[in-house]
């Protein structure tokens, strides 16, 4: 349990700011998979806690809040507040009476169940039928598929001979059961994390989507009123509709009930040649993105693919990632390829990682967590180095500086004509703030020093926080993250894409985007 | 006469410069950025970017308690409105006047919002600690009379907080400007004399106290909700509202914990005193002067930071 200034709870890990115990909570229930709770005392920490309830109900993440001492005249509107973000499924919201104990709440807090053991064979008979009559079928797996023995996933990709997909929310699961999926399509089928150019053709190209346990959410790309990216037939296995049900079929079950009884049915179909030509994509756009980032390495100053890429293959296996919307996260969703991310997927939420990192190293002791965060969102909770610091909790974060918000900084380059307004940042020494915050700080201003940082965040001695400020040049690209923009201005897309193409060009011209972006986004999209 | 072509962005912008509102305090999200771009077109509005929503609500309402007129607050949907919960109550129990306008999901989203890209039901999660929640449909019809009135409603006695949802096509839409000019509301003058920030964490005999040290008779704010860190965001925002004013915000002395705001006041180029030596790194980082002893300048945000133990 995580809170912010009620010393005195026995077990209660203790932050800075009370909206950060909140994440913290989110973070460790991403982390582990398993619910985590929240103290909330007073009015301005209810309403703290529920600013950041909105992530964790998005994603619907079961955060126990507990609030006490709310005064009177401020309870309508801290339950107003709670009210909107808790639901069955996510967060939940106990008042504790005077006097009452936390850990009597707690025990006495009975989660819903999944229900419906029970699988309609109607169903099942209709996704076999349709997987073998379909030229290019697809398994599609959500958050609600996570749970799911990942052997059983493997074998249905190589018996239906097509392409197994995660959303969005099922690429950010959590680490014991992402590993497991790993070690289960090595030799067999094909597995493709979301936000590639891979997952995005398999999806664009299927006539038959089979979803297990997906909410089919925006940025799964299902639903978008400016772009229906997938057109074929779908069939949706989840313990809740979908409203209004996206799907032509809706199966309510559990998604490994299900599929138990679907591998039954199905006999191997195809050649092999389905699932393996996925493969060959996935290690090509694998190879692609490679060869892009160590072509900056000659370069005089860090280009973001070359710092994702060395962020990613210098950690240890066992490490756990945490990022966040913008552009830092989706260079860093560009080279995980299924690495275990604590990632606020549905709300893309900035200055989350730190007190996630918190919350993912209160779940998981025993492993590294790396943070890759923006210079715009650093400070929203930076005031957690001093908490890391002093629990003895030593996470290495990656500060991506280009000095200004960056993603808003593309969309005025392409969008609005180049015309910069407010989205440069004061310039800030990231790794002296670290210091006074007793961590360790490092600068990295050349692809050369790259190395020695990661060396650093690799270090089992470091006992201490530490923030590696990577100076990056502006307007970059990230090659992942088309989902959430889409999603994100979804309804206005038609209107802009003329002015889009129009702003690309004048930037090539003016050299605000720089022809080398272009032509690297050409080389990885490239199949 | 033919009028111009104008986006939704340039209308809001327009009309927030002919109500007579001067100050924009706003965090950068896609879809704000069409009033982001008319705001250099529209000089006698200033943008000020904070660096965390619910500190930019704070100075909001220290903009709104020394000018007793809002400044706006615009923040992107879905979790930058909801960073805004408690500093928007901390206007109403202040009694801070202030015009909180953010972009929202067109109707036909509105049915299944928790799947929607930072989807959240703005009026059910704010509707608590609002006056008056307005809405403009994705067609902008009414933008500036809806306008016009969501600013009425936060000056209505007692002033406050009152809250604009518009459906963010609105903002990117092409139409005529809107031929109905609207009116500015009056705007009293700002109250003369130094102006002291308190921040919750601060005792009322050390407030005393420091009181004690400082030159003549100070008008005291503190923030409505008693939010431990509240203090210097506000005393921003009390000093955005009256630029030549002496301003002095007395606060708790983990200032480490408030980097945001100094890295605003430094970005936007409010000069920054910081009393005490032990504060020296850290106000080096962000341009700020350090001295021993309060001496309030006008025109300068002085940080007293003291010991509550």
């Amino acid at each position: 349990m995580f809170g912010s200034g009620a010393a005195g709870e026995p077990g209660l890990v203790a932050l800075r700011d009370a909206q950060a115990a909140a994440y913290a909570a989110d973070g460790c229930c991403r982390a582990s998979g398993a619910p985590a709770a929240v103290l909330a005392v007073g009015a301005a920490q209810a309403m703290q806690v529920a600013s950041a309830l909105v992530t964790a109900w998005s994603d619907r993440l079961p955060v126990a809040v507990l609030t006490r001492d709310v005064p009177g005249p401020e309870r309508p509107a801290v339950r107003q507040a709670l009210e909107a973000v808790t639901e069955p499924r996510g967060p939940f919201h106990v008042e504790l009476a005077p006097g009452e104990s936390v850990a009597a709440a707690l025990a006495a807090i009975s989660l819903p169940r999944a229900a419906g053991a029970e699988v309609d064979p109607t169903g099942v008979r209709e996704a076999a039928r349709l997987l073998r009559q379909s030229r290019r079928p697809l398994v599609l797996l959500g958050r609600g598929a996570c749970g799911i023995d990942p052997a059983l996933a493997a074998e249905l990709s190589q018996r239906a001979d097509c392409p197994v997909l995660l959303t969005a929310s099922a690429t950010t699961m959590p680490a014991a059961a992402l590993e497991g999926f790993r070690r289960a399509f090595a030799e067999r089928g094909a597995l493709l994390p979301s936000g590639n150019l891979v997952w995005v053709k398999a999806l664009a190209q299927a006539d038959f989507i089979l979803a297990l346990g997906a909410a089919l959410s925006e940025v799964d790309w299902f639903g978008l009123s400016s772009l229906q990216l997938a057109r074929a037939r779908l069939l949706r296995v989840a313990l809740e509709p979908a409203d209004p049900e996206l799907a032509q079929t809706f199966v309510r079950a559990g998604a490994g009930a299900f599929l138990g009884r679907l591998l039954e049915q199905l006999p191997a179909m195809g050649s092999g040649k389905g699932a393996a030509h996925w493969r060959q994509a996935a290690g090509g756009w694998r190879d692609r993105i490679e060869r892009e980032a160590r072509a900056h390495a000659g370069l005089p100053h860090v280009e973001p693919a070359l710092a994702a890429r060395a962020i990613v293959e210098g950690a240890d296996d066992a490490t756990l990632f945490v990022s966040e919307g913008g552009a830092c996260g989706m260079w860093l969703w560009s080279y995980l390829w299924l690495r275990p991310l604590i990632f606020p997927v549905q709300h893309g939420t900035i200055g989350v990682p730190l007190p996630m990192a918190l919350g993912a190293l209160t779940a998981h002791p025993d492993r590294p967590v790396w943070c890759v965060v923006g210079d715009g969102a650093f400070f929203y909770h930076a005031a957690e180095l001093s908490t890391l610091r002093e629990a003895g909790l030593a996470p290495a974060i990656f500060v991506f500086n280009d000095g200004c918000w960056s993603a808003i900084r593309l969309a005025q380059t392409a969008v609005f004509g180049g015309r910069y307004v407010g989205t440069d940042l004061a310039e800030t020494d990231y790794a002296a703030l670290a210091a006074l915050h007793g961590g360790e700080g490092l600068t990295v201003r050349r692809p050369g020093e790259l190395d020695g940082a990661i060396r650093r965040a690799r270090d089992p001695a470091r006992r201490v926080p530490l923030v590696v400020d990577i100076r990056l040049p502006r307007d970059h690209v990230p090659y992942a993250g088309a989902s959430f923009v889409l999603a994100e201005l979804d309804g206005v897309l038609a209107s802009l894409l003329p002015g889009s193409l129009l702003g690309a060009g004048r930037g090539l011209l003016r050299g605000t985007l720089p022809l080398s972006t272009l032509r690297s986004i050409l080389r990885v999209s490239r199949s | 006469m033919r009028l111009p072509l104008a986006t939704g962005g340039e209308r809001v912008a327009a009309t927030l410069e002919a109500l007579g509102l001067r100050c924009v305090i706003s965090i950068p999200g896609s879809q704000t950025l069409p009033i982001w771009d008319a705001l250099p077109r529209r000089p006698a509005l200033r943008l000020v970017v904070p660096r965390t929503e619910r500190n930019g609500a704070l100075m909001a309402e220290g903009y709104g308690l020394v000018a007793r007129f809002p400044a706006v607050l615009l923040s992107t949907l879905g979790p930058g409105v909801a960073n805004e919960l408690v500093g928007l109550r901390s206007a109403a129990a202040s009694g801070a006047p202030l015009l909180c306008i953010s972009p929202a999901q067109p109707p036909n989203k509105l049915a299944r919002i928790r799947d929607v890209f930072q989807g959240l039901d703005h009026g059910r999660f704010l509707g608590g600690v609002c006056k008056a929640s307005l809405r403009i449909e994705p067609d902008g019809r009414g933008l500036e009379q809806t306008l016009e009135r969501a600013l009425a409603a936060c000056l209505e006695p007692p002033p406050g907080p009152a809250r604009l949802d518009i459906a963010f096509p609105a903002l990117f839409q092409r139409r005529l400007r809107a031929a109905r000019r609207v009116r500015p509301a009056p705007r009293p003058a700002p109250p003369a004399g130094p102006v002291v920030v308190r921040d919750p964490s601060v005792p009322e005999p050390r407030l005393r106290q420091e009181l004690a040290r400082l030159p003549g008779p100070a008008r005291v704010l503190t923030p409505g909700l008693a939010l431990p860190g509240g203090g210097l965001p506000l005393a921003l925002g009390a000093r955005l509202a009256c630029e030549d004013a002496v301003t002095v915000v007395i606060a708790d002395d983990r200032l480490l914990e408030q980097m945001d705001s100094l890295a605003v006041a430094r970005l936007h180029d409010v000069p920054l005193c910081v009393v005490g030596e032990p504060h020296r790194r850290l106000a080096g980082l962000f341009g700020a002067r350090v001295a021993d002893e309060p001496e309030p300048r006008p025109g300068e945000l002085t940080v007293v930071a003291v010991g509550t133990g």
